[in-house]
């Protein structure tokens, strides 16, 4: 039979090996943390592969992963992307009929360490059709579940984007937080005319379900408290001496 | 006490002191409980009427949780399953060379719906799936579908596949992310078509221009909104690289075209088969009572559960059809 304060000392090691473990996993999760600077907005414009080359009219760079290719991301509230080199489309790129085509919106959660921040790594690719080269204006925003703001970067240029180019825009939306389910939108104004054509401004949406990890950490450690009050009430029970039985009065 | 010890001390050998008898020690008395226990609760007898109440509102409880259990876990396997038989089944036709390249089948007779078509790779977005003929909402339980009265893909004109966005392996989900100029084929019974994403549109966007003669695109559609809560359609657009096949002959035209075809429409075609799969859910039920009486509980659990499961999921199928085809 085991004495009471061998119990006492197993679940002593027990409890200590549990704050252990979670002290180990909460300083590897801060090392692979962000760089946290407190700026709750960043912007990067990253040319897809077609912007640098010679054939802008080749295939879009969106099959390669996302980044890979881009350079240094660049911080502020105006930022301006880079331009192509050789306007010369190839041929059958600017027959499709239409002005500007784009692709849905992809976000991608970045989790940082405060559970009040986070942000959603956003992007849109568009692509020029036409036949002239003119330069948009790209908004990103993300609203919380009951339709709340949580965050914006307006007025990030896509400058001279040239016929057959593709150039894929990217932005940080900060301050995600705990929001669990966001909606992502990003609106890509054009000049109002091109080519003759008179164009409106795009919007595209994404639902994002993020996992609110701050919410689901307490929960965890609350059940873990509770399980080690369990444990100790477990181990402050009195034991029965062997051989004891209890007689009638 | 003093002359026992004196005498053990006497007959003990010298240099090994004696121990000491230990005395017994007194049993711990049990500490009283520290309230009295609560004596159990008398609960008043049900009338007949609560009784029937409880009981039809566990059972709607029932089919709801399994009703949502059913739409987003169990309908994933389901069309796992019904994918490897769908693959099975083209691998076949492909190397025979019957893989359909109109609307009729090899021997003439007019595709079913669900029969298999082509094959859909979409590497960025990890797509893999046979396309099956028709776009309902039971047909597109199994795959992709495409719509009846466009033409295959790969072949001149426009062809329309329609696609789950998270019921049912939610195969287009993701096509959102695909992005200008972005690349994907079509393995039809033609050949492997490659098609250029063009762009993503939503419903009201401005269309591109209509393909010239010798030109072949294929649209993408899809639900957009939250999973499971479909707010519209989005439509990938996308034209085709490669060389452009014939065309096959389509007995089915637009305005031809059945009403649960159309994109989010719903398949009320078949709300006669709800009807009696809730009368076997009930009927399972009233014997389920009636052998818990009769034969006691241990032989109504061995033969109602399945039969009760069987009733729950043919009525869950059912529907499921009054949502939308791109759910």
């Amino acid at each position: 039979m085991i004495s009471v304060n061998a119990r006492r000392a197993a679940a002593a090691t027990i409890l200590g090996g549990i704050v252990v473990v979670t002290l180990l996993g909460l300083g590897s999760s801060a090392a692979f943390a962000d760089d946290e600077d407190g700026i709750g907005l960043s912007v990067t414009i990253s040319p897809s592969p077609t912007d640098g080359s010679t054939t802008p009219g080749s295939t879009s760079g969106t099959d390669t992963p996302r980044g890979s290719s881009n350079p240094a991301p660049a911080t502020g509230a105006d930022p301006v992307a880079p331009a192509a080199e050789t306007p010369a489309p190839e041929k059958g790129e600017v027959d499709l009929g239409g002005i500007l085509f784009v692709s849905g919106v992809t976000s991608v959660y970045d989790w940082s360490i405060n559970p009040l921040d986070g942000a959603a790594e956003t992007s849109i690719t568009v692509r020029n059709v036409s036949k002239s080269t003119f330069s948009s204006t790209v908004r990103f925003w993300a609203d919380g579940p009951v339709g709340n703001r949580l965050s914006e970067v307006k007025g990030v240029k896509i400058t001279a984007l040239k016929p057959g180019e593709s150039r894929t825009v990217e932005a940080r939306l900060g301050g995600i937080g705990q929001s669990t389910f966001v909606n992502v939108h990003a609106t890509i104004t054009p000049p109002k005319m091109v080519d003759d054509v008179k164009l409106d401004s795009i919007t595209r949406d994404q639902f994002v379900v993020i996992p609110p990890w701050g919410i689901l950490s307490l929960g965890a450690l609350g059940g873990l408290g509770f399980a080690a009050y369990a444990l100790a009430q477990f181990i402050r029970r009195p034991s029965m001496p062997a051989g004891l039985v209890g007689s009638p009065a | 006490m003093t002359l026992e010890l004196e005498k053990m001390i006497e007959e003990a050998p010298a240099g090994k002191p004696p121990r000491p008898p230990r005395a017994p020690k007194p049993p711990r008395v049990p500490k009283p409980p520290r309230r009295a226990p609560r004596p159990p609760k008398q609960y008043a007898p049900l009338s007949p009427q609560v009784i029937l109440v409880r009981g039809s509102l566990t059972i709607l409880a029932a089919l709801l949780i399994a009703f949502a259990a059913n739409v987003t876990v169990l309908s994933q396997v389901q069309h796992l399953v019904s994918q490897q038989m769908l693959h099975n089944e083209l691998r076949e036709q492909l190397s025979a060379g019957t893989a359909p390249v109109s609307e009729g089948d090899f021997d003439d007779v007019l595709l079913a719906d669900g029969a298999p078509l082509a094959v859909i790779d979409i590497p960025q977005i990890d797509v893999h799936e046979v396309v099956v003929e028709g776009t309902s909402g039971d047909t597109l339980k199994a795959g992709p579908g495409h719509r009846r009265d466009s033409v295959l893909p790969g072949q001149q004109g426009i062809s329309v596949l329609m696609g789950r966005a998270a019921a049912y392996g939610g195969p287009f989900g993701r096509i959102q992310e695909l992005a200008p100029g972005d690349s994907f084929t079509v393995r039809t019974g033609q050949g492997k078509q490659v098609f250029e994403v063009i762009g993503v549109r939503y419903a009201g966007d401005p269309t591109p221009a209509s393909p010239k003669a010798g030109e072949s695109r294929v649209i993408l559609q899809t639900a957009r909104g939250p999973a499971f809560i479909p707010s519209g359609i989005a439509y990938v657009d996308a034209r085709l690289r490669s060389e452009v096949q014939a065309s096959g002959q389509r007995q089915t035209t637009f305005t031809a075209l059945p009403p649960q075809d159309k994109a989010m429409a719903t398949d009320t075609s078949a709300v006669w088969a709800l009807v009696f799969a809730l009368q076997f859910l009930l009927v399972a039920q009233f014997a389920a009572v009636w052998a818990f009486r009769r034969l006691g509980a241990q032989k109504t659990w061995v033969v109602f559960v399945p039969v009760g499961v069987l009733a729950v999921l043919y009525v869950n199928n059912q529907l499921t059809l009054l949502l939308p085809n791109l759910l």
